[in-house]
């Protein structure tokens, strides 16, 4: 058997290029999965250090209310006298507000945390970036790198603070790496560490934030529970619900898995069309063997050896390739928010194993039919070279391609938008393409004899038309060709709808011109708001993230509204048949959703949603649906009054405003009216360009995927071009001596080149509007309800280019054929 | 009688690896008009060398052959294609058909790529194929066919362009000795009723009873030329 190995592996070395092709293909499958799985564990990764930013290391926290009439500090004394043996620590902070005004126009709110910085960096280790806290006392402060950016604030820089109505001189000592507290500083308005006896004496109080670590983690639910009932007067909060952690995750990286799963349709056709050329190369070893006694078995299970080889040999390679794709992801993905830029890809053994695993069955399965049907083969009909299929001249498989093309035009408007019809509309997609292969054949038949009869045509351009329908290498790549194209202009057209409903949904979703966040929400600043010249309507809600404890899945946007003069500001589609729910969101803990969540979840009027809030969880019960794609559909509506009691917060997070003079003129009128007590305010314009240049970033990551598969492809045509060069080169050379000229052979390779590029645009760019038909079903239920926009300007830039890819592609065959020797060829081959 | 091939001081050598190796040396012959002529000689001999060079499928490496008078070394691509259509025609011991194309569309290939159109031909082909035999297997592709009909097909492929010379390359070598009298019989028809000159490499004694003088070749030179007496 080793003498039967090591004439295989020298057959591989021989046919450099034949292997470093199937080599390349396994790498890139592997490469896709590899950075998938890293990805997907760098996004948790990623996710988890965002949800726990907050909260370090402590198991649990313990805040003030925040709302009229709460408690103002926490009694640490009793907390600790009372449970204090259970602490492993229990830091005492404090959190207020510090406003930076160096004009009217640029007034920030930072939050203020007042704490000893040694117990800081045991619950929040904090990395500067420059400086130092040595002498942490007085008016030292630290900042966050992307803030110190957006001031321009050095270390020993001085800042005029406004803390409890009265300014100070602050001096930064320090400037934190966006980690820890500052990870999502742009996203959570910025913070300052000071002393905490510094701001003990401003305020004029102790703490008001206290975070604990237990010494047995075990207590954590226990502990919860006592704390909650026993401070009732304060909120108790714990870490980040790994489920929703899991939920968020799969948001960020379902995108990519999609795409994947079409690269990995190509390398799989690439890697088996590779293997069928190889075996047909292993054809007189076998004949061979065979003769001499070697059974079946023992060849299958060497060839299948050999390919599980090749699958482990590029897997690694694939891994080593992922990298790259990786860092291509994180830096085209994620966007102008350093944090998340610094975020170390999270990789190991086992995304290794994983790629590696899955190339080498990929790769094994993908070999065993050319294998199988090798093996099958008559030894008589090996030794005597008679291995053509007698192709039946009633080849049915077109029927079938015929009919999973017209399934996937005609089912798709009948699939419901939950799951299972993602997932019929996903496989409907898969199995217009697999239909694309058996119909290419003969829809090429069918155009060539229509070319066939056209009189004007020289003889070897309809030489070159017949033979891209006889040869199995050019069919081959006619196929391929249309593959790569249909999942190219696909996918181009599935983020076409994708982004342009995003780029949609902000004037769609948003017709408020100013977002406005105040200090306090209370009928003075609300008065002030109203007499606003420029301000011409308003509207309050309270607005946050919430988990569904229930479902295990989150709420981006959970609303409490006052009544449905919110929907003239954020407008919702269907709103008709939800009115008299949104009515009596009060009658009760009643929450209006969304279409999305009902077909993800199967939910039904009348199903109870277990909504947490800070550390109480809610039933709510669902009366009805509303459809939007805000927040990716993953919003409720309750009652301003419920909110504020199951919340326990008294200010409106967020008041939308529509002007009458302009965005601009009203947004500055607001900040001279209402000065210091406006803590964020952006127009319409400024949410949309932050917007989309976030969408812009995803997209751009995700369609690199879909030039993979392009890249992927042309590598299998030239590989195909040359070794159809070489199984016709006899056939050149006999037609070269009964009187073609060098120029004629070149015409005619020119137009199987032109024929390949253009049946191959063609079929694939209709296949790809085939496949378009289940983009709403499959997207919509992570994206909510979308009108497709296919990717024409695309299609036709693509086909233009491949056809002249094709072309140049063509002179690999002519510069052989140039060099051919009739003699040898005809004479000796 | 008009001379139609003159091979006038003829060397050719190869190339292998490092050193040349000698394939013909100083040859010289001429063929006139409506001879058949058998080459012979043992393998190595040059044989099929000296009629691919006569035939304009190689270049000489020393001296020169002409063909109708024109000096094969002298035509560039087009002319030597246009000869290869128009003055000669080709028979070759593996038949060289094409294999996705029908009988009748491989034997008028040639006139095709010439420039007729079908309409022109196609009544000169079902002519050739019915002198042949193979007028009934028409619509076949080659792998349908015996070795036999895919000679005769070749045989009628090159003669579609009323060749003045037919060369064939141990034409019967891959058939069995009755299909190879018949194709042997069928050269030897065209030979005297279309008056086409003929030039055969064969191994078989048997088979220069057919033609009219035997040229003997070895290691490269020609030992004898002598006519066939019946």
């Amino acid at each position: 058997m080793s003498v039967i190995v090591k004439s295989l592996l020298k057959s591989l070395t021989e046919k450099k290029a034949r292997t470093l092709l199937v080599l390349f293909s396994i790498a890139v499958s592997a490469a896709l999965i590899f950075a998938n799985e890293s990805f997907s564990s760098t996004v948790r990764q990623k996710v988890y250090d965002a949800d726990v930013r907050w909260g370090g290391n402590s198991d649990l926290y313990i805040t003030t209310k925040g709302v009229v009439g709460a408690e103002e500090w926490v009694d640490t004394d009793r907390l600790l006298t009372g449970y204090g043996e259970a602490f492993e620590y229990a830091f005492q902070f404090i959190k207020e507000k510090a406003l930076y005004m160096p004009s009217l126009e640029k007034m920030h709110y930072f939050t203020m945390i007042g704490a000893d910085i040694e117990e800081f960096n045991r619950y929040n280790p904090i990395t500067l970036g420059e400086g130092s806290y040595q002498d942490w006392d007085g008016f030292n402060i630290i900042v966050g790198k992307a803030y110190a950016n957006e001031y321009h604030f050095k270390v020993n820089d001085v800042i005029k603070l406004e803390l409890n109505n009265a300014g100070y001189d602050f001096k930064i000592v320090g400037i934190s790496e966006p980690k820890g507290l500052f990870l999502r500083e742009l996203a959570d308005g910025g913070y300052i560490l000071a002393p905490k006896e510094t701001l003990s004496q401003i305020f004029g109080g102790n703490s008001n934030l206290v975070f604990l670590k237990l010494k047995d983690f075990s207590q954590r639910e226990p502990m919860y529970e006592t704390l909650t009932q026993d401070f009732a007067e304060y909120q108790v909060k714990y870490g980040v619900n790994d489920a929703v952690i899991d939920a968020e995750t799969q948001n960020y990286v379902m995108p990519f898995r999609i795409s994947t799963v079409t690269v990995l349709f190509m390398c799989v056709f690439i890697i088996y069309t590779a293997f069928t050329l190889v075996t047909l190369e292993r054809i007189p070893i076998v004949g061979t063997l065979r003769s001499i006694g070697c059974t079946r078995r023992k060849i299958n299970f060497i060839l299948i050896l050999e390919s599980a080889c090749l699958g482990i040999v590029g897997g690694l390679i694939g891994c080593v390739l992922g990298l790259g794709v990786l860092q291509y992801i994180k830096y085209s993905y994620i966007t102008v928010d350093e944090a998340l830029l610094n975020t170390r890809a999270v990789f190991g053994v086992r995304e290794v194993a994983v790629a590696v695993g899955a190339a080498t069955i990929i790769t094994t399965i993908t070999a065993i039919l050319p294998i199988l049907r090798l093996t099958k083969t008559p030894i008589k009909n090996i030794i005597l070279n008679d291995l053509n299929r007698k192709q039946s001249r009633r080849d049915l498989w077109w029927v079938a391609g015929i009919i999973l093309l017209a399934a996937c035009i005609f089912i798709p408007q009948f699939l419901p938008n939950n799951f299972i019809g993602m997932v019929v509309g996903g496989t409907l997609a898969t199995g217009a393409l697999l239909g694309l292969i058996p119909l290419v054949p003969f829809l090429t038949h069918q155009i060539s004899r229509g070319i066939g009869k056209i009189p004007f045509l020289g003889q070897e351009i309809i030489l070159g038309v017949r033979n891209t329908c006889d040869n199995k290498s050019l069919m081959n790549n006619i196929q391929l060709f249309s593959v790569a194209i249909a999942i190219v202009a696909f996918m181009t057209s599935l983020f076409n709808t994708m982004g342009a409903d995003l780029f949609k949904a902000f004037e769609r979703d948003m017709k408020f011109d100013i977002r406005l966040v105040l200090r306090h929400s209370d009928a003075d600043s609300l008065a002030k708001l109203s007499q606003v010249e420029g301000v011409e309507s308003f509207a309050g809600s309270f607005q946050s993230h919430a988990a569904i404890l229930n479902h295990e899945t989150f709420l981006n946007m959970l609303c409490g509204i006052d009544d449905e003069d919110f929907f003239k500001f954020n407008p919702v589609q269907e709103l008709d048949g939800a009115k008299e729910a949104l009515a009596n969101l009060d009658n009760g803990k009643n929450v209006v959703t969304t279409n999305v969540l009902k077909g993800k979840l199967g939910l039904e009027l009348g199903d109870t949603l277990l909504i947490q809030f800070g550390s109480k969880q809610i039933p709510y019960t669902i009366t009805g649906f509303v459809e939007t794609n805000l927040g990716i559909g993953h919003v409720g509506y309750i009652s301003s009054n419920n909110y504020r009691e199951d919340m326990g917060v008294s200010d409106y997070d967020f008041i939308f405003v529509k002007a009458q003079d302009g965005a601009e003129n009203a947004k500055n009128n607001i900040l001279r009216a209402l000065n210091k007590e406006v803590m964020e305010i952006y127009t319409k314009e400024e949410l949309t360009r932050a917007n989309a240049d976030k969408v812009v970033a995803i997209f751009n990551a995700i369609s690199s995927y879909g030039y993979f598969a392009l890249l992927v492809g042309v590598i299998g045509i030239i590989n195909n071009l040359a070794v159809s060069f070489i199984e016709r080169q006899r056939n050149f050379a006999m037609i070269r001596c009964i009187g073609m000229s060098k120029k004629s052979l070149n015409r005619m390779l020119i137009t199987e080149s032109i024929v390949m590029g253009v049946l191959g645009v063609g079929f694939g760019t209709l296949c790809a509007l085939v496949m378009s038909t289940v983009i709403p079903v499959t997207v919509s239920l992570l994206w909510g309800r979308v009108t497709v926009q296919l990717a024409f300007r695309e299609m036709v830039v693509m086909g233009a280019i491949g056809i002249l890819a094709m072309l140049a592609i063509s002179f690999v065959p002519i510069l052989r054929s140039d060099k051919l020797s009739l003699i040898e060829t005809i004479k000796y081959e | 009688m008009n001379k139609m091939i003159e091979v006038r001081n003829v060397y050719k050598s190869f190339q292998l690896a490092d050193s040349s190796v000698e394939v013909l040396k100083n040859v010289n012959l001429e063929v006139e008009k409506g001879e058949f002529i058998s080459i012979m000689g043992p393998s190595g001999s040059g044989k099929s060398t000296l009629l691919y060079l006569m035939g304009g499928l190689d270049k000489v490496s020393q001296g020169s052959i002409l063909l109708n008078g024109k000096e094969m070394q002298k035509l560039n691509d087009d002319e030597e294609s246009r000869m290869r259509r128009r003055d000669i025609g080709f028979v070759f011991q593996a038949y060289n058909l094409i294999d996705n194309l029908t009988l009748d569309e491989n034997i008028m290939l040639p006139a095709l790529l010439d420039g007729k159109k079908k309409k022109e031909v196609i009544n000169k082909a079902e002519e050739l194929m019915e002198i042949v035999g193979i007028l009934g297997r028409r619509k076949h592709t080659p792998k349908e066919l015996s070795g036999g009909e895919q000679q005769r097909t070749a045989i009628a492929r090159a003669l579609i362009n009323d060749p003045a010379i037919l060369f064939a390359d141990e034409p019967i070598g891959n058939l069995d000795s009755k299909n190879g009298k018949e194709i042997l019989e069928l050269l030897k028809k065209i030979n005297i009723e279309k008056g086409i000159t003929v030039l055969m490499v064969t191994h078989s004694e048997e088979s220069t009873r057919y033609g009219k003088k035997v040229i003997r070749l070895k290691d490269g030179e020609v030992v004898s030329a002598s006519e066939i007496r019946i």
